[in-house]
Formats: C-alpha cells, structure tokens, sequence
C-alpha cells in the first residue's frame, strides 16, 4: 500500500515536473552579456524533479519488499477520519472567505467536538466560546487586524 | 561618546520608568504576538508601531519596539514545542526537534533550554553590538553576492550532505522546494515565473508554507490517531520545575551547541537581508553535521533545540549592527525600527553613535534588559504552559485550525493564501506518512530567493565568468565547507568500515 502510494507521489510529481519544464521553455534561458535568464533555475530543477522522481519508481520497482507490509493508513476508519477532517478544513476555508471569520470560526469548532469528536456541549461551547473571545481580544481589540468578514463580523 | 560614556549614558535613560515599563510591556506582548502562529517581529512591530512613535521620547518608543522584537524571538518557539505549531519562520527549525521532546514528555526541559539559549545567544550578541558595531558592520559589506551565493551553498550542502540514507528523497524535496520558490515575478528580469493568477505575482509565502506543512498538517494526524493531539495522549507530561532546567549532562550537550548557534546566528544576522530564518536552518544543519549522533536529530535531542535557538536570538544583535553602523538593515524588523528611528528625527549610519548616541545607548541597554525580563518570564510560564497542553488536549486540534488561518491571512492580508496553506497541508501529510524529509523542502524554499539573486548577481557582475567564486577568499572558503560537509558521510562510512573491519580482525 505504502509502495503504491509513493510510486503515486512520484508520478504525480514527475508529471508536475514536466509541466513546469514546458513552461519554463518561455522564459528566456540567458540574458545579455552572459547574464543569467530567468528560465535557467527553472529549467534546470524541473528536470532535475523529474528525473529524480522516475530515479525513485525504477528503485521502488527494482526492491520487491519495498513497503509490502506498511499501510499507508492503518485503517479505513482511519481515512474516513482524516478525509472528514480534511472536508471540514476546506469548508472552513471557503466559510472563512465566504461567510467571514468569526462566524465559521464557530461553526466550524462546534462541528468538530460535537459531530466528530462527540463531545458534550458543555465540552463544545466553552473552548468555542474562549476561543472565539481570545481571537476577537487580541487580532481585533489589541492588534487591530482587519479580518475577513462577511456576516455579523 | 566613549563606549564606557554610552553604557552609563543607556543606564541612565533606564531612571525613566516609562521606559522600564515599554520594556517589560514590549517583553510579555513580543512574546504573545510571538506564540501566535504567522505573526512574527516584523507584523508585530509594525502592527505596534503607531503606538511606538506616538510615544513623546524616542527612548520609550524605540525600547519598547526592541522589547518586541526580542519578545517574539522567544515566544515563537512557545507553540512550535508544545504543539508543532511554528510562531514564526525562524522558529520552524525548533519543530524538528522540540516538538518530538514533548512528545517524550520532556517539553518544559525543551522549553527551558530553548529559553536559556535564547537568553545567551541574546546576551553575546548584544555585547557585540555594544562593542564591535561600527567594525563589524563595515566587515559585512565584505560579503557581496558571491560570498552570500556561498554561504547559502554551504547551508544546503550541510542539510543533503546529512540527509542519512534519504538522498534521493532530500533531492525531490529539495528541487519541489526550489520549484515553488520559482513562483512569482523575477525580481531581476521581471518576468512572471508560474504565475497563474495575479495573487502569485509576489510568490509563495515561506510562512504560510510552514503553517500549512506544520500546524494544519499536524491537526490531519491528530483526526487520523483519535481524540487527543498526536501522540500527546500517551505521554505524561512531567512538571517540575526540576524539570525545565537543563541536568549536568544536558548542560554539557548543549553549551557548546549554545556557543556555535550563537556565533552562526550573530553572523548571519549581520549580513543585510539574511535575518533569523536562515541562520536558524544553517545552524541546525551545522549542528547536525558536527554532531556524533546525527541520527538523533529530528527525534528530539536537546543541542537542536538549543543551537537554533541560540542562533535566532543571536540574529537580533546581529540584525542591528549594519542597521546602527552603516543605516543597511539586517532583517525587515530591523527595517521597522530603522524607520522608526528616523521617524524620531535619528538618522542610523556610521555617525548615529557620535550625533544620537543617547538613544542608541538607550536601545542597546532595553535589549540588554529586555533578555533578561524574557529569560524571567518564559522560564516562569513554561509550567502554565505545559499543564495548559496537558488539561486541553483533546481540544487543541479544532482551536489550532482557526489560528493557523488567521496566521496565514495576516502574513498577506489576501484569502488566496489560504488555499496555498491548504495545498501544502496536504502535500505535508503525504510527505510525512511516507517519511520523506521536510527540512530540505522548507530550507529550499527560505534559501531560493537569496540564493538566485545572489548566483544571478554574481555571474552578471563577472559577465558570464562562472569561476567568479572561486576567484574571491571569502566565497572560496564557504565553497571548501561546502564540499567537506558533503564529504562528511562518506569519510564517516569509511571510518565505520575501517573500525568493523579492526573489529572482526581482532575477533
């Protein structure tokens, strides 16, 4: 499982590697009078990745016990939890820019103890609550940050 | 003004309890903008600097600004300990190994060493300051863009030379590292290099990197392992105040790793536009390659914490040389209170000693006093913050997220980073399931913009003449202890084959 989804980076990198050399193709590789052009670094580390990461699937291949018995993770239950999380990060994100800070800030940590953690609500409200309190003393009260808002803040 | 004549002088503007107060105020809210993932000196001096210059002395409004700059050297190693969350870029390096010293329950000692090698590295380097400002300042115009271009070399030849078995691995996090460091307009030709949309004309964030690799990515293994903050849950965080002081043989460890970070730190520091983040990675890597155990580092040996951490203070003293001596600053934050300074009506060159010598005094003797407020008072938090972890880890998880975010709004003041925060937090968790080292990736991405600039420089300065580093002793010297650093692992397998080949000859 690790293996495959090493050869998977790899791959995923090589092909980014690539894309990045074929745009690096128009930016110029030497300026004037000897100068260094914008395209050289570029070039010559994209095609450094890729050949670097295909290096590492022929090794990958090469090692038959490579990785055999580690799991990427250690169970479904495990993804399901990390890809849950990970969803709620993203929807936070976009409540952040969408919906404004203070508001997804809260809807989000209440999201998480109460529906992923299963806490109680009195374990849900108050770090929510002291959270929300500590952000809006010091970001807004002390240092005067201007941050995202959309509804209410 | 005679030095001796200067330090009285600075001892003097220090009856003002005004000043006093600046201080130990710029003390404890240095360390707290500190502690707050993505702000670091620069937005927490720029942030007070209104406050500073509305102040009718310039000694309060400057002694309170250099109290803050100090305050947040310490407070940024505070979360990267306790929760592997970086305050700053420089505390980044503290991660590596603070954070994994918690994991084994010795957090309050990772904390405590990390407080008194700041406190030392600090105290050399503002002797220094006091001392050899004026010539060291003039020795860091020594260093053109061949000599950075080498000293930046020598940092990545350390990190690859040291990478233990992961060559490969550190080659592609190293070249992804560069890559993304590729993103934005070229600052020599102008050129746009990758950019997309107009929110990656300025390039990526080393921060919001850093937040992403570490403090969202440390929340998804968190989700993964159940309730409790990773691996905090089956550890009990031991708290005396036995414990956050550093035993005779730990003393041992890490007095020389405090002297050597101090040394680095002090010295980048003092090369204009370095600052504390590459002193703090060229110093773990130095600490690294000089160390017996190199393969102890990462899984939480006491000399890398204090090195760096030695080396970050260090910086502070050495950021304010070529700012005091010659008006260059060090680092952005010392930019900030250069233009403070200049706000007051002081200009900071080579006569700032003899024309505003009383208020240069009187920075250079806050600073002094500012260490020894932060060593009191972060050594007397560390159990508040210790039991805080421990009561609240179940809870860490879902608080760290919106901090983190607001960190990375506040490096750009633009929702875009956020995604990039949210890219790199996937990409770190892969990178960290299936062990391919992050150190390479994240000194590539902090080292990129100075070390093109400076190779780009230097080959146009000597029209196309590649050999121009080799030409010039400084640069020829960095280039040598690159090439040795990356002999080390070789001369050591030598070494290791020779003694095993003793041993069962002997046998």
């Amino acid at each position: 499982m690790k293996k495959k989804a090493e050869i998977g980076l790899n791959l995923f990198l090589t092909v980014i590697a690539v894309y990045a050399f074929v745009l690096a193709l128009n930016y110029k590789y030497m300026g004037a009078r000897g100068a260094i052009g914008p395209g050289f670094i570029p070039r010559w580390v994209a095609g450094t990745l890729a050949v670097a990461n295909i290096l590492n699937i022929v090794l990958i291949l090469f090692r038959k016990d490579y990785g055999k018995e580690e799991k990427f993770f250690a169970s479904k239950e495990n993804l399901k939890r990390v890809v849950i999380f990970f969803l709620m990060i993203i929807a936070y994100s976009f409540g952040v820019i969408y919906i404004g800070m203070y508001v997804s800030t809260a809807i989000f940590m209440i999201a998480v103890y109460r529906y992923f953690d299963k806490m109680s609500w009195k374990s849900t409200l108050i770090p929510t609550a002291g959270t929300l309190l500590f952000m809006y003393l010091v970001f807004t009260r002390l240092l005067h940050m201007m941050l995202p808002a959309r509804l209410l803040f | 003004m005679s030095i001796l004549e200067g330090i009285s002088s600075g001892l003097a503007s220090m009856t003002d309890p005004i000043v006093l107060l600046m201080i130990l105020l710029g003390s404890l809210l240095g360390t707290l903008i500190g502690a707050l993932p993505g702000l670091g000196p620069t937005s927490g001096c720029a942030l007070l600097l209104p406050i500073a210059i509305s102040m009718p002395d310039p000694n309060q409004g400057l002694a309170l600004l250099c109290s803050i700059y100090l305050g947040c050297m310490f407070g940024g190693r505070i979360t990267a300990i306790l929760i592997n969350v970086p305050g700053d870029a420089a505390a980044v390096v503290t991660t590596f190994d603070g954070y994994p010293m918690m994991k084994k329950g010795q957090g309050a000692l990772a904390l405590g060493i990390s407080a008194i090698s700041s406190f030392f590295g600090g105290l050399i380097s503002f002797f220094c300051l006091a001392f050899f400002a004026p010539p060291l300042a003039r020795a860091g115009l020594a260093f053109g863009p061949p000599e950075f271009f080498s000293v930046m070399v020598f940092g990545f030849a350390a990190v690859i030379g040291m990478s233990e078995g992961q060559y490969l691995r550190s080659i592609i996090t190293t070249m992804v590292g560069i890559l993304i460091g590729c993103v934005g307009i070229d600052v020599i030709s102008g050129t746009q290099r990758y950019c997309f949309v107009p929110n990656l004309f300025e390039g990526i964030d080393f921060s919001v990197c850093a937040l992403g690799f570490f403090g969202l990515c440390e929340t998804l293994a968190a989700a993964e392992t159940g309730k409790t903050y990773q691996g905090l849950g089956d550890v009990k965080l031991k708290m005396t105040w036995r414990n956050i002081f550093p035993k005779k043989g730990e003393r041992k460890q890490t007095f020389f790793s405090t002297i050597r970070g101090t040394i680095m730190g002090a010295f980048v520091g003092f090369l204009p536009g370095a600052g504390s983040t590459i002193a703090t990675f060229v110093t773990y890597s130095m600490e690294k390659s000089l160390s017996k155990h190199p393969e102890k580092f990462g899984t939480g040996t006491v000399e890398a914490v204090a090195a760096p951490e030695a080396a970050n203070n260090a910086s502070v003293g050495g950021a304010m040389i070529p700012m005091l001596g010659l008006g260059i600053p060090g680092s952005p934050t010392a930019a900030i209170i250069m233009g403070a300074m200049i706000m007051f009506g002081i200009q900071p060159g080579p006569r700032v000693f003899t024309k505003s010598g009383a208020v240069v005094w009187c920075c250079i003797i806050a600073l002094f006093l500012a260490n020894i407020a932060l060593l009191f008072i972060n050594t007397a938090m560390i159990p508040f913050f210790v039991k805080a972890i421990d009561v609240g880890q179940k809870f860490i998880k879902a608080i760290i997220v919106p901090t983190v975010l607001v960190g990375v709004f506040a490096i750009t003041y633009g929702t875009f980073s956020i995604y990039i925060c949210l890219i790199c937090c996937a990409l770190g968790f892969v990178f960290k399931k299936l062990g391919y080292p992050i150190a390479p990736f994240l000194l590539a991405l902090v080292l990129f913009d100075t070390i093109e600039e400076s190779f780009r420089q230097s080959i146009t300065l000597s029209r196309g003449d590649y050999t121009v580093f080799f030409h010039r002793p400084i640069s020829l010297v960095f280039l040598i202890l690159a090439a040795l650093w990356l002999m080390i692992p070789v001369f050591r397998m030598i070494v290791n084959k020779i003694r095993a080949a003793r041993k069962s000859g002997a046998e």
